[in-house]
């Protein structure tokens, strides 16, 4: 299979080529360094290239609008990165769900890399583009549950219903998937407008359920910590048989917290 | 493996021209492919001169300039 070097070189022959070295190496630069693995070959849209602009389209080149640039180059990176997984969840979730995962990927590596600006903004376009599955499956990923709960369940899937199909495996694994975008019944994740009384019938409802021995509670932001804190209080009073933990760190610059509720005897 | 993805930079001012070196129209802002509105393959947005984010290689598929919605090109991407 021809490389990109190769297709440049026989459309245009040297013109093309110096180009390319030409390019402008700021944004060169910018988006080489954050996509590993990638190799960026970059045209800038001009008087030179524009007469290769349809042969160039044919080929393997897409025409990148600029101000988008290092989004598509950190999707590209946050894909490549956990190919493996992603690969194994393309089977199973909507096309659009998968979508959103990539997204709610590059936001993550985004914040973990303190590239704040730019994760807050990819954040808010995620919400926009997905609504509130998007939010919902970054919450998912941030707190780990694709890797603890989604990807065994599926290896459950896999083992229980060996003998079905892989669409019958797959409508299996989309209903369970989509009970979870509905009602995530082992956390709650507290965003400014989440109240404390919310807060606190979120924990009690989900003790309701006999096979939920631990929520967890995932805030960022002194105040909603705060919150989170009191009602934990709350619910802990007169409760021999809960205990509680609460795991500190930082998220995007602020301070973020884990609390867990953990019911020791089962009901 | 090291993935080779060959882009093509355009700026905001640039999108006019690139559409019509492409041989499509615009009408009132919009562009034109076989007489029907370009719409983004991922949200289905109406495209215009204004929000024009992606080009995809190999076929005329285009993508508004919300970044999220690129993800639908990375997901065909890999796999």
């Amino acid at each position: 299979m021809p490389g990109l070097f190769d297709i440049l070189r026989k459309l245009g022959g040297g013109k093309l080529l110096e180009n390319v070295i030409k390019t402008d190496k700021k944004l060169r630069d910018q988006t080489i360094m954050k996509a590993k693995n990638i190799n960026i070959i970059n045209l800038s849209y001009n008087e030179k290239t524009k007469p290769y602009v349809s042969e160039l389209l044919e080929k393997k080149f897409g025409f990148y609008n600029e101000k988008l640039l290092p989004y598509d180059m950190e999707m590209i990176s946050a894909a490549e990165a956990h190919k493996g997984v992603m690969y194994r969840l393309k089977r199973y979730l909507y096309p659009d769900d998968y979508n959103a995962l990539i997204c709610a990927s590059t936001v993550i590596q985004l914040e973990d890399r303190r590239e704040n600006k730019m994760a807050k903004q990819f954040r808010l376009s995620l919400s926009q583009r997905f609504v509130n599955r998007g939010s919902k499956i970054y919450n998912m990923l941030r707190s780990n549950y694709f890797e603890n709960l989604i990807l065994p369940t599926i290896d459950e899937i896999e083992i229980l219903m060996e003998k079905e199909t892989q669409d019958k495996k797959v409508e299996m694994f989309r209903s369970y998937f989509e009970q979870l975008l509905m009602y995530f019944p082992f956390a709650i994740w507290v965003i400014y407008p989440t109240s404390e009384k919310e807060i606190m019938e979120g924990i009690k409802e989900r003790f309701e359920q006999p096979y939920v021995n631990l929520v967890c509670i995932y805030g960022r932001g002194k105040k909603n910590l705060n919150k989170i804190e009191k009602v934990c209080k709350n619910f802990l009073k007169d409760k021999k048989d809960y205990t509680s933990t609460k795991e500190d760190y930082g998220l995007r610059g602020t301070k973020a917290a884990t609390f867990k509720i953990v019911r020791e005897t089962k009901k | 493996m090291v993935e080779e993805i060959g882009a093509v930079i355009f700026n905001q001012k640039q999108i006019p021209d690139l559409i019509k070196t492409l041989g499509l129209k615009m009408k009132t802002h919009y562009i034109i492919m076989d007489n029907e509105i370009v719409q983004c393959s991922s949200c289905n947005t109406k495209i215009t001169d204004k929000n024009l984010g992606n080009i995809m290689p190999g076929s005329k598929k285009f993508f508004c300039d919300n970044p999220a919605c690129f993800s639908k090109y990375v997901s065909e991407l890999e796999g």
